[in-house]
């Protein structure tokens, strides 16, 4: 079994970008949350779907010059249970 | 929303067949560095709050100003201004009112001044926190 992630429903949220943050506003707690990198971009590259940390990583790398040298799968797992703690992905299985 | 993401722009260019292309520079961060900090809606924890809290009408720092249809304050002689509430609104009653009730005591024209008064409250002003408490979601 395989450890997946889900970003919430896109209509759930409402984004604002700032210099060096984003906000993020989550309709259904009324909770406001200011995102630094990478969380921004991995909520932006899950598109809802059912993702493994490696498949996020692959879509960064994709999209984004990252940053050489960083273990990305770890710190996106880590990014992952903390907007999952904060109910803006869900945990799943496949 | 890609627009807003990151928010750091690389300096890297590609030119495939003259196309030039753009990707955003992502700095991961370490695992024990969160990237979240979240607000919470203090101003609305409870229903409570909001059934209990009150607004005045006008507010302490226009306490004897009369109120004209527009919600503005204005002065005791202004042509079709209504006096101060007699007493606080709470909170539910402003909702209620802002649902196209009246307001306890004031008659419909009285009701609709009062909470376009109410709406034109600013942080710092008296009643502000609990009519931002009623924007809140729950």
């Amino acid at each position: 079994m395989t450890l997946t992630y889900r970003a919430g429903p896109k209509d759930d949220l409402i984004w604002h970008g700032l210099d060096s943050m984003t906000l993020l506003f989550h309709r259904p707690s009324g909770i406001t949350h200011m995102l630094a990198d990478p969380a921004p971009a991995i909520l932006e590259v899950m598109e809802e779907a059912p993702l493994t940390a490696v498949e996020i990583a692959s879509r960064l790398r994709a999209q984004f010059d990252v940053e050489p040298g960083a273990d990305m799968e770890n710190i996106i797992l880590a990014r992952l249970e903390e907007l999952s703690a904060l109910g803006l992905v869900s945990r799943d299985s496949r | 929303m890609n627009d807003h993401l990151p928010s750091e722009s690389s300096a890297n260019v590609d030119q495939n067949n003259g196309i030039v292309t753009r990707r955003r520079a992502l700095m991961m961060g370490a695992i024990t560095a969160s990237a979240v900090v979240s607000i919470k809606p203090a101003l609305a924890q409870t229903a409570g709050s909001v059934l209990n809290c009150e607004i005045p009408v006008p507010g302490n720092n226009v306490a004897g100003g009369y109120i004209a249809s527009d919600g503005s304050i204005v002065s005791a002689d202004t042509p079709g201004a209504f006096p101060p509430a007699g007493r606080n609104f709470t909170g539910e009653e402003v909702r209620r009112a802002m649902n196209g009730r009246t307001l306890p005591g004031t008659s419909y024209d009285q009701s609709q001044a009062y909470v376009n008064y109410i709406r034109r409250l600013q942080s710092g002003q008296s009643g502000f926190t609990c009519y931002a408490s009623l924007q809140m979601p729950r």
